[in-house]
């Protein structure tokens, strides 16, 4: 197990940074990708906004403050770089969040990598119909089944404001597919 | 479909809900890095490659070309305006004044005119033989042949100087 304080002290050192960036990448590259899929829904994007969050960590490494851990602050910059990649592609396509989320959720079924059943595709269009902080919110627990004090870092929101919102989320969710 | 015919949010997740539907190509984790350090090498690369600018250049290009593309005010010489202006006034002014001081000289007459005035102008070509003719009647003309006191040996010079069929075309 790699000590992060020694890694991030290796990162910041240009003689061992490729070395010590290759260990973060094996690290944390599936942990990452698997959060951000869950948000861009697609293979392809989140195989983009992958890369990204890894070059914009490589590139900011020396600002990092090391006041909250170092894969909190990778999370958020994860997070930030997919809902980034959303609004960017929503605004190419000159359409709004919502609507974009729909048409990726209607087009999982024809995704080559995604073999969801039915109830899985109601449950992604119960997620979609949250405001974005609930879906966040539910993603990274249900799915990452993240702590709360690990994602008050990431989201830089309370544990309370945060299991409120869960609290919320689950209740619709139920609601959305009671209804389908 | 509703799992387990139940809607139930708790049994939704003992229904293996969670279980991840999203999937990854083959062997994709295995290469991630090497691709991460080519997009940063060639980062570096492509930053290498470019030219560098001045940090504001973008910022200023618009206003640069703007300026440059504006007409600036021409400032306009009072003195060549007033040549430009004035010079053909002065001439039609003059060629007015010298039409009036013409019209109001006495009129004309042929005994008004000296000898060389006629050889000037004939010569100059101001007047040909033709308006000589229009203007004077026949007898007019007569007498001033009649008045040229020209003796043969000139005469006879003047043709031997001045090829004959010379004076027929020029004729």
């Amino acid at each position: 197990m790699i000590d992060e304080k020694e890694l991030v002290k290796q990162l910041k050192n240009s003689k061992t940074q490729e070395v010590a960036f290759r260990a973060l990448m094996s690290l944390y590259k599936k942990r990452l990708y698997w959060h951000i899929r869950k948000i861009v829904l697609s293979h392809d994007d989140a195989d983009d906004v992958l890369q990204n969050t890894f070059i914009k960590v490589f590139k900011n490494i020396h600002s990092f403050k090391e006041d909250s851990k170092l894969y909190s602050w990778m999370y958020r910059i994860a997070t930030n770089e997919s809902i980034s990649f959303i609004n960017k592609k929503a605004k190419n396509l000159n359409v709004d969040i919502s609507e974009l989320q729909h048409t990726l959720v209607d087009s999982l079924s024809n995704d080559v990598y995604y073999s969801g059943d039915e109830i899985q595709n109601i449950l992604q269009k119960a997620i979609i119909a949250l405001p974005q902080k609930q879906q966040l919110v539910f993603k990274m627990k249900y799915f990452d089944e993240m702590k709360y004090t690990d994602m008050s870092e990431i989201l830089e929101t309370s544990v309370g404001a945060l299991k409120a919102s869960y609290f919320h989320a689950t209740k619709k969710i139920e609601e959305f597919i009671k209804s389908h | 479909m509703k799992p387990n015919n139940t809607n139930n949010f708790k049994e939704l997740n003992d229904s293996n809900l969670q279980k991840n539907s999203f999937e990854v190509p083959d062997n994709y984790f295995n290469n991630i890095e090497d691709i991460v350090f080519a997009k940063l090498k060639a980062e570096v690369l492509y930053k290498n490659d470019t030219p560098e600018i001045p940090n504001d250049y973008f910022d200023e290009i618009d206003s640069t070309i703007l300026k440059k593309i504006t007409p600036k005010n021409k400032v306009i010489s009072l003195r060549n305006r007033i040549i430009k202006i004035g010079a053909p006034i002065a001439i039609a002014a003059s060629i007015l004044f010298a039409v009036i001081l013409t019209n109001n000289s006495q009129a004309v007459t042929f005994d008004s005119l000296s000898t060389a005035d006629l050889d000037y102008w004939i010569e100059q070509e101001i007047i040909n033989d033709t308006e000589i003719a229009i203007i004077f009647n026949e007898n007019e003309l007569s007498d001033i042949y009649l008045e040229t006191n020209a003796s043969e040996d000139e005469i006879f010079n003047y043709l031997k100087n001045n090829e004959i069929e010379n004076l027929i075309y020029e004729n």
